[in-house]
Formats: C-alpha cells, structure tokens, sequence
C-alpha cells in the first residue's frame, strides 16, 4: 500500500517530467488507434467494393448451377420456387437487410448490322435496388420499369460495340429452355457504366419476367437469390443458418461471398495480415520510444533512489515504488489516448477522411471508390496495442529501478552529480 | 561556430546512453518507414508486373483510337510493327525482356457440349515466353510453339464449359474482317491455362500469331505490339522515345477522347475514319492507360497509403520529439551552468541544434542501413503473410493474390524519407534547443 501511494506522489513531484512521458504513452496510443481504425475502415471499403456492386453478400443457387450457370439449374429443381422466396428469406432472417431474384441468359445481342454476346441478367428492377448498386451505374437514360415493358439496360462496352442508341432497339437471340430458339426485341433505355470494363463490356439488364419469357421459364424458375446483409462478415454464419433451414426448399443452397470469390476473401486476408505486420512494428516502435523516455527519466534519478536507500528504504521497496508510478504513468497516457482517439475515431467513423481532397476527383470510379474512408474501431487490436505500450513502459521502468535499487547508494547518489 | 560544433560532438559522447537512446528512436523511426513503404509499393509492383504479363505490356503500340473503341479492321500494319520493333531496339539502354505482337478478337467456341463466348488472343508463341506469364501457367499440356497449326491453349474455365480436354477438337467460329461472313475452324486443345482469374479463364482461346491472320483476314497485321521492361519504372520514358519516334507527340492523348474532340484537333478529314482517328496514325501507351482500372486501383490505394504514412510519420516524430525534452530536460543544470560561464543564449540554441542535426545524421545512417537491409531481405525472400496468418487454402495465383508480398523501394523514397526524418529531427529539436537558449535558473546550480 505504502509503495502505491509513494509512486502516485512521486508521479506529481516532477510533473514536467511525468507529463513528457505520459504525452509519450498517450500519443503514441493516439496514433495506433487511428491506424488500426484506418486499416479496418480500409478493409471494410475493399470488401463493400466487392460485394455492394454485384456480388452480393450471400447468394442462393441450386447446388448445380455454378460455376457454369447452366439453363436448367434454377433453384428448387424443375419445379422451382415460390416466386415470393425472396420476401420471404427477408422477413424471416433478421440478418438479411434485402434479397432480390435473378435470372441469367447468355444471349446474341444485334441491331442489325452489328452484334456481340452479352450476359443478360433478369433482375426485379425495385429489389435489385436494395441490394446491389449496379443498376445505379446509369449513365444516360432511363432506369428499368418496375414492370416487365421490355426495355433494356446496357453496359457501355457493349453499346458501343453494338452502336445501340438509346430508343433504338436491339434483338435477343438466344436457346430457350424448351429447346426452341428464342428470340426477342428490346428497347434500349439506359446505358450502364459501373467502371468495371470486363462487366461493361458483357452486362445486359432486362426484367426478370422479361427473361423469363424469352428462355421460356415459367415465373416459378430463377437461377439466383442474392442478399445483402447489415454485417458483411456475419455472411458465413447466415450461410450455415440458411443451410442447416428445413423450410427451404429442396435443392437450394446458400454460399457467402466469400465461397463466391475465394479471391476477394483471400485479399482481404492479405491486406489485414500485411497491415497487422505492420501496425505490429509500429506498436513495437511505439514502445521502444517510451522505454526510451521512461529510460532516461529513471536514469536522470539515480540520486534520488540512493537518498531513499540511504534513508532505509528497502530495495524492493524502491522498486515496486516505481514500479507503481510507471505503472500509473502509463495508464494515464493509454486512458488520455484512448479519449482523444475516441473523439477522432467518433469523427472519423461518421464523416470519414476525404482523401478526395487530396487526390482530386475520381469521377470514373465513383460507383466502385469510395474517396472517403470511414474508420473502424477494432477492440482486439486495440486492446493488443494498448497493452503492449503499458508493458513496454513498466518494463522500461523496471531495469533502472532494479539497477539503482541494488547499487550501493553512496555511488548511486554519485552517480548523477557529474553534469 | 566550429567550436559550437566541437561542443556538440563531444556532448553527444558525454552521455553515450542518452545519445544512442535518442539516436535509436530517431533510426528506428527511419527504418520502419522504409519497411512500410517498401511493402506498401512492393504490393502495388508486384500488381503491376502480372498484370502487364498478362496479355498487356509495360509498353504498347497500337493503332490510334484502338484502346478507345477497337474494332478489328483497327490495325498496324507489317511495316508498322517493323518500325516500331527497330525503333525500340534504337532506343537502347531500356531493359527489354520481351517484344510480342497480338490479335484480338470475339467469337464463339463450340464443343460437342455445347458452346460459349470467347476472347480470341492471336499470339507469336515465343514472343509470349519472353514477355508474357501464359506459359508458366499453363496446368495441364502445354504452350504453343512456334509452327504449331490448329493448335489453341484455352482457359481453365474454357475447359470446363465445353468439357474439353488436352488433345481435344472444338470449333472457334468469328466474323473476320473486311467481310461480314462469319468464319470458323476446327482446332485442337493444346494446353489448358489456369492463371487463377477465373473472369479471364473463362473466356480466353490463344491461338497462334501466323493462324489468326489469316481466320481474321488480317494479312500481316496485329492489333498491338507489346513490349515488357524488366520493371515498371522505365516504361513512362520508352513509352515517350516510342510516341516521339512514332507519332511526333511526347505526351500521351487523353485516353478516352470523344470523336468531336479529336475531329476538332484534326487537319483534313479524308484521313479520319468515322470516329475521328487518324487511319494511318499508331497510339503509344504505357501501362497506365493500358490497364486504366489498375492504375486508378493504385492511384486510390496510394492515398490511402499516403494518410497511413502521414499517421507513422506523425508517430515517430512525437516519439523523437517526447525522446528530445526528456534529454534537454535531464541538461536544465548543464545548460544554466553554461550561461553562468557565458555561453551566450544563441550559442547554446545552436549547441542544441548541432547536437540533434549530428543524432539526426548518424541515426539516418544506421536506419538506412537497417531499414535497408529488412528491405533486402524483403525483397529477397518476401514477407510470407500466409504464414503470418491463418490463410488456409489461399491457392489463387495471379494479380495481387501472392501471398508472400515482395518490397519495393525507389531511390526516390528512400532520399524523401531520411530528408523528411532529418529535417523532423531538426524541427522538433527548435523547441528543446529554445528551452537550453532560456535555461538560466539560478536555483539550479544552487541545488546540488
């Protein structure tokens, strides 16, 4: 108890000395907390990137449809699902922010003179909207109908590679479901650009009852529910929760993003660890300074620990002593940098950082880039760093101390005289 | 001034512990820096390297206005891709790995299994072993070579569409140009490529250079001539040589002009064809506006980069600055027994001036030779983050998705980072340096 109150007193008895080394502690918290929450915010971006586009975060498919989306394979067999599945997976899931129905056709697009293939999805215009944001991407015209009134939406490459104008018409030429070859006119009224020119230039957007009736498929019989969610990441276990569902129908299988795109998962993964190896430098860095200033604070008091030797302290004594006081020190600066790093980060996280501001406009990839990086808290790394910092500087401590505690006190006391 | 100088020296050997204390935060600070932006940039590399072998250049040539709209009839010609192919061994010191010229077009690939979209690539079958990743990355049987006829390499998701193996027969059928009769050819599997991108595997057929012209009608001509560098950071300078040689400008068009602009900037019309490039004029670019969405990829990822770095480099200087007060601090008696002496309060400000610009100097040496050498090893044997964390079944090759990351440092960064350092050690050394020009406390020296 003594060596508590003799380190909180010591604390205060050079308050310049303390402040210097508890800004050390503080700041450098300060600094860790801003580039975990960037890093995290980063990641959250890449994955929203990913996924808010198109992808989705959890889809359901018939267990044979991918990868080679085949004609047949729609969910729940040949006998196909309740249209309504979709409204119903969201009332029922609390998880699932919005699902939406898809269809999927590859098909021989042509204005005449010139034509090109094209992935034509069958999307419901409004749902789709909830979910993903590619029909978003319109460039010039006009969004899809609610209601099927055959128009279609193009991708850029693809317009101009067929020379469609918006208001003209382009042919679907494509093998139907029942064997026929079915064909169809559409009327061009928007072009989409979603900055992604691999998708630009194959992307073709109908209504699913559009589509439906082109490939003859009965409104029972779609290849793909897709889903956002309000977490990204609870997407694996919402996969397990639909799966192991026994109200599903046969034949309906769930995958998350991350089985979807092995590569999106596996990046991120990447792009934490690399970022983890390196915030765990800096952490390290971060404490070899305030060892570095806790160090010399202890160092310059050599004189100081004599006279209390001298006086009949014991040495373990002097040593939990300031033991105690870096110990105070260093929960002062960690406690001091987590409330003006919350302050940051409570900013940070609801305004962003506008990188826009120093890297100009990014018009183009406006729908796929988001300038402004929002910062996420991440307490397991946070509470690493914060540890990490108080160990470094009680450890710091400790060596002096323990040096000092044990010297002869006539030459401790000596030791600090020469300037 | 000199004797200031002395002084200082002398200071920092004084007290050897608190100099190298001071000195170690300064060169560590330096160090990781380096470390950080070397990974940072080696990731971005690394992008840029299997991305430009990737059926792309560090360089390339084409007609003009072909990256803007293509268009199969868009073509060089044998004379221009001979003039080009001398004017880039003219050029000289570049370091070249590969020249290849390629076709490009749209078809259909048809098997008894049914049938699918492709992206036909025409490629000289050594100029890709030079310049390209595809064959090392075929999976299953093997590259072209050069005389192979009615042979193709097709992707791994080609393979799996049609249900094709090595050795089998599957029809390629596409419009060819100058006609509107569409063309088709039986060809035969002769290897099967994997590069871990499933959008490109799924959709990509290698056909032979020679046999490509003639199913596309494209005597002699190529769509683009590539050209692969050993690394990206000389292709903005080749790309320069070749745009000068070739087309009498330096700099780049925009790479997206609309046709109004173009006819605008033109002379006589009767050289423009309906989109308003000129028919006989060749584009050059680099990798920038070749693969634009990497670059804006990159671009976006460096502020993100920059802010990081800003954030470390904010760190470490509070760190160097909390090192610099403790030590002046720790001095209070010295610098007031110096002012009794009658070192006058400007001298004992440069004193401390001195004393951080020589811990700021010998710190820079040891960081650069720490930091450097972390990023040798690097650069060397990567930064294994699969190992680092748990990244079980992480098999995806291709762009960006090696899991051991490489590091990457410019000659550039390295000189801006011991300048930013040093000159932050000396900044930050004003403050202590004013508190020693100040410290005249009598009470101190009465103290001990």
């Amino acid at each position: 108890m003594l060596v508590l109150k003799l380190g909180w007193r010591n604390l205060w008895r050079n308050t310049r000395r303390s402040l210097i080394t508890i800004a050390a502690v503080a700041t450098a918290f300060f600094f860790l907390i801003l580039l975990v929450g960037m890093t995290m915010g980063l990641k959250d971006q890449l994955l929203a990137n990913g996924t808010n586009l198109m992808l989705g975060h959890v889809q359901l498919h018939n267990p044979d449809y991918l990868p080679d989306r085949g004609l047949y394979d729609t969910l729940g067999g040949r006998q196909g699902v309740d249209p309504d599945l979709s409204s119903q997976i969201e009332e029922k899931f609390t998880a699932v922010k919005a699902a939406a129905p898809r269809v999927y056709g590859f098909a021989l697009l042509s204005t005449g003179e010139h034509s090109a293939g094209a992935q034509l999805i069958g999307v419901d215009p409004e749902r789709e909207a909830r979910v993903t944001t590619f029909l978003n991407t319109l460039h010039t015209g006009q969004p899809l109908a609610a209601q099927a009134q055959g128009g279609i939406l193009l991708g850029e490459g693809l317009a101009e590679e067929l020379r469609a104008q918006i208001g003209g018409e382009v042919a679907a030429l494509t093998q139907a479901a029942d064997g026929s070859l079915g064909n169809a006119l559409f009327a061009v009224r928007g072009i989409l650009r979603s900055g992604l020119s691999h998708v630009d230039k194959t992307l073709a957007v109908v209504h699913v009852s559009d589509l439906q009736d082109l490939l003859v498929l009965p409104p029972q019989r779609i290849h793909e529910i897709v889903l956002s969610l309000d977490d990204p990441m609870q997407a694996d276990a919402l996969t397990e929760q639909l799966n192991a569902d026994s109200e599903l129908p046969e034949q309906v299988e769930a995958a998350s993003w991350g089985d979807l795109s092995p590569q999106l998962r596996d990046y991120l993964a990447m792009f934490e660890s690399s970022y983890g190896f390196i915030i765990g430098l800096i952490a390290i860095f971060a404490a070899l300074g305030i060892l570095n200033t806790m160090l010399m604070a202890v160092f310059e008091r050599s004189r100081e620990i004599g006279t209390v030797t001298s006086l009949g302290m014991l040495p373990e004594q002097v040593l939990f002593s300031i033991l105690a006081e870096s110990f105070f020190l260093s929960l002062i600066g960690v406690a001091a940098g987590l409330g003006i790093g919350g302050w940051a980060m409570n900013y940070l996280s609801t305004s962003g950082l506008d990188l826009s501001r120093w890297m100009g406009e990014m018009a183009i990839m406006s729908t796929r880039m988001d300038p402004v990086i929002r910062f996420q808290w991440n307490w397991e790394m946070t509470s690493w760093a914060g540890l990490t910092l108080m160990a470094a500087s009680i450890l710091a401590a400790a060596i002096p101390a323990f040096r000092a505690a044990r010297m002869d006190p006539v030459k401790a006391m000596a030791a600090a005289k020469g300037v | 001034m000199l004797t200031i100088l002395r002084i200082a020296w002398r200071n920092l050997w004084r007290n050897t512990r608190r100099t190298l204390l001071t000195a170690l935060t300064v060169s560590l600070g330096l160090a990781l820096l380096l470390v950080s932006l070397g990974l940072g940039d080696g990731a971005h590399q690394q992008m840029i390297e299997s991305a430009v072998r990737m059926g792309s250049g560090h360089v390339i040539v084409q007609a003009d206005g072909y990256q803007a709209v293509g268009g199969i009839e868009r073509t060089l010609s044998q004379a221009e891709v001979d003039r080009a192919r001398r004017q880039i061994k003219q050029a000289g010191d570049f370091p070249v790995v590969g020249v290849t010229t390629r076709i490009f077009a749209s078809g259909l690939a048809s098997s008894a299994d049914g049938s699918t979209g492709v992206q036909i690539i025409g490629v000289e079958p050594q100029g890709e072993r030079d310049s390209s990743d595809f064959p090392d990355k075929i999976v299953e049987g093997q590259f072209l070579a050069p005389g192979d006829e009615s042979r193709v390499v097709i992707g791994r998701g080609v393979a799996r569409k049609l249900e094709l193996d090595v050795g089998d027969k599957l029809v390629l059928m596409a419009q060819a140009a100058h006609t509107s009769d569409v063309q088709s050819r039986l060809v035969r599997v002769k290897g099967i490529l994997g590069t871990g991108q499933d959008e490109f595997d799924q959709i990509i057929v290698l056909l032979p250079l020679s046999e490509a012209q003639r199913f596309f009608n494209l005597p002699g001509q190529v769509h683009q001539l590539a050209v692969v560098l050993e690394s990206s950071h000389t292709s903005e300078e080749l790309a320069q040589d070749l745009r000068q040689a070739l087309t009498g400008h330096r700099r780049a068009q925009s790479p997206r002009p609309t046709a109004p602009q173009v006819a605008a900037a033109a002379g006589p019309q009767e050289d423009r064809d309906a989109e308003g490039y000129r028919r006989d004029g060749v584009e050059v670019l680099q990798w920038r506006q070749a693969l634009p969405e990497l670059q804006e990829f990159i671009r976006v990822d460096d502020g993100g980069n920059y802010v990081f770095h800003v954030f470390l480099f904010l760190l470490i200087g509070f760190m160097v600055l909390n090192t610099l007060l403790m030590s002046v601090l720790e001095r209070r008696r010295e610098f007031t027994l110096l002012s009794a002496l009658g070192l006058p309060p400007a001298q004992r400000f440069a004193m401390v001036l001195f004393e951080a610009a020589l811990i700021g100097a010998l710190a820079s040496a040891a960081g650069l030779a720490l930091g450097w050498s972390a990023h040798k090893y690097f650069e060397v044997y990567g930064l294994p983050l699969d190992a680092l964390m748990d990244m079980e079944g992480a098999t995806v090759a291709g762009v960006a998705f090696d899991p051991v990351m490489h590091s990457y440092l410019s000659a550039e960064r390295i000189l801006w980072s011991i300048f930013w350092i040093f000159l932050m050690t000396l900044v930050l050394a004003l403050m202590p340096a004013w508190r020693a020009a100040r410290a005249a406390d009598v009470q101190l020296l009465g103290r001990d």
